[in-house]
């Protein structure tokens, strides 16, 4: 049997696994391993990185690291940010630090260490990486640029600023990569091996695939590349719907992409696999019904749908976005449950029985 | 340059998003004497119409449904001082937020935007709103619509919460729900009024329950 580390490289390089490797996506329902409050878990490393290690012993899937929320950048640079205690925090809206357009000119590179939370958060990657670091393959996400200016001037205002100011918005960009760049390099230093990177932007909710690129598509070419050439893995994040998955691709670099939209032009998932086929797809539950609507036994059912529809190779089962933090636990486990059936390995019948009582 | 000339130009100047053009030519239309109300119907009306259509075809995104909606608002403004009282009245009042729990705004900002552009008054209660807020205001203002958002699986349960406690409140508006993860049948199972995936369908839901409110309220 593998190793959850080396089911997930040979997930991401399309090569044969004893099992389809699971990635839950928890960015906020681990914290109920340990009975954390979202506060303690997005300011204490260590913590984070203990009820990720507890997630991954309870549901045994194969996505473990330490992962705060999407404004750790953002804060470091004097983003002021709301936090509540049982939800993830956000930059004060009342207090956005780039208050016109040419304040994207002065973004000025800073050390990333002296910022209290990011320390943490290489704090708590060493962690896992010393205590599990032979299992399992750490992660961490990062996002793409326009997401860490948007959480600095306001998404509604930079979004405008993109069509009056496209000059002053792409320098803004590029100081964000540097320091994006430099985000991922020191993570990486720290122990993790596959990066998820949310292209937020990259889908036609938010802009066109022209506009994105004519931006950013610069910045993505470098920020990948950085992340590859320090041997992580990739793994490209859209949730929204019209992913731009080609303009995605093109910037180069990546392993993975996670979805649970179809780009336009493609039917079903299957096609997509047939056309995309040399890049890992993980996937492709769409959160909420996973979460929160399903019981055990549709989990399991539809999850081995899945993985006789898209796996074994080249794909990761799970969410296309994160897990419900208010969603049902044994639903996450029923995914794992589902990749072991399916590869015909024996699922622990007191677990089994367990979770069938438990089901909604 | 005729009203009419100067109206189809108005047209082009906002679908290229060049706000100058926009207001000099809104002015130049009432310097000319064309009556405010016409300014607004048959120029700048059809040219935001046209923008929404774009939007929904794909031709336009959010940046430029964003920026035409801003440029139209700053035109409307021109317009305003010269309209009479009764001229100036809103099409309707939407009270609109974002749930608590929840602190997702564009999708809700967008909504109220064009709902704005198409002449409503929309009073915004922000994000993270608790339920009674919305009621509260509602029978404060006597809104026609109850417009609510939630964009997480574990916030939008409570729209379900907002629908019930509005109907045990005797609220007299029609409450409608939307959010990424929200959708028709959610809207069905929570007991809304109606339900819109985009900012221009809320447009044409609150043109259609508004007149069902009304008609409601003096039957």
């Amino acid at each position: 049997m593998m190793t959850s580390k080396e089911r997930m490289e040979a997930a991401f390089q399309c090569k044969e696994v004893d099992r389809v490797p699971v990635f839950c996506e928890q960015g906020g329902i681990n914290r109920r391993a340990l009975g954390i409050t979202y506060q303690e878990m997005v300011t204490n490393g260590e913590l984070c990185a203990l009820t990720d290690l507890a997630w991954h012993d309870l549901i045994g899937d194969d996505g473990v690291g330490v992962y705060f929320d999407t404004c750790v950048l953002a804060e470091a640079w004097g983003q002021p940010l709301i936090y509540l205690k049982e939800e993830p925090p956000f930059p004060d809206p009342a207090q956005y630090v780039l208050k016109s357009p040419d304040d994207y000119h002065k973004l000025e590179p800073f050390d990333l260490m002296e910022a209290p939370r990011f320390r943490e958060q290489v704090k708590g990657t060493e962690m896992i990486a010393e205590l599990a670091g032979d299992e399992i393959l750490p992660r961490t996400l990062s996002i793409e640029p326009f997401v860490t200016l948007g959480e600095m001037r306001g998404m509604q205002q930079l979004l405008m600023d993109c069509v009056r100011h496209p000059d002053d918005v792409r320098a803004g960009l590029e100081a964000v990569t540097d320091m994006e760049i430099e985000f991922c390099r020191k993570l990486i230093d720290a122990g993790v091996r596959w990066i998820m990177l949310c292209h937020d932007y990259g889908n036609a909710s938010l802009m066109s695939e022209k506009m994105w690129m004519d931006l950013e598509g610069d910045c993505l070419k470098r920020l990948h590349r950085a992340i590859r050439e320090k041997g992580c893995y990739l793994l490209i994040h859209d949730c929204d719907p019209n992913p731009y998955v080609d303009a995605s691709i093109n910037a180069g670099d990546l392993d993975a992409f996670c979805l649970w939209s179809l780009p336009k032009g493609t039917s079903d998932w299957r096609e997509f696999k047939a056309k995309y086929g040399h890049v890992c797809l993980n996937g492709v539950w769409e959160p909420t019904p996973l979460g929160t609507q399903r019981t055990y036994d549709q989990v399991v059912a539809e999850s081995k749908q899945m993985i006789d529809d898209l796996g074994p190779t080249g794909f990761i089962l799970g969410p296309g976005c994160e897990f419900p933090q208010n969603g049902s636990i044994i639903n996450a486990a029923a995914m794992v449950d589902a990749s072991k059936e399916a590869a015909g390995m024996k699922v622990e019948p007191r677990r089994l029985s367990s979770m069938r009582g438990l089901s909604r | 340059m005729s009203s009419t000339e100067i109206y189809g130009r108005l047209k082009d100047a906002l679908l290229e998003l060049d706000e100058a053009t926009v207001l000099d030519l809104t002015r130049k239309a009432l310097d000319g004497g064309a009556p405010p109300l016409e300014v607004i119907e048959a120029g700048l009306t059809p040219a935001i119409t046209e923008v929404g259509a774009r939007f929904e075809r794909g031709d336009f995104f959010l940046p430029e449904l964003l920026v035409s909606a801003d440029i139209f608002t700053k035109a409307i403004d021109v317009v305003k001082p010269h309209l009479t009282r009764e001229e100036g009245t809103a099409r309707g009042l939407v009270v609109i937020g974002t749930v608590k729990g929840d602190i997702h705004e564009i999708g809700k900002n967008v909504v109220k935007l064009m709902l704005e552009v198409a002449g409503y008054e929309v009073i915004d209660l922000g994000i993270d709103v608790p339920l009674q807020a919305f009621v509260d205001k509602q029978r404060e203002t006597g809104a026609d619509i109850i417009a609510a958002s939630a964009l997480l699986s574990s916030t939008m349960p409570l729209l379900k919460d907002l629908v019930g406690l509005a109907r045990r409140s005797g609220v007299s508006a029609a409450i409608i729900v939307g959010g990424a993860p929200v959708r028709e049948k959610h809207a069905v199972e929570y007991g809304a009024d109606g339900y819109s995936p985009d900012a221009v369908g809320a447009v044409r839901l609150v043109e259609e329950l508004v007149s069902k409110v009304r008609a409601d309220r003096t039957a």
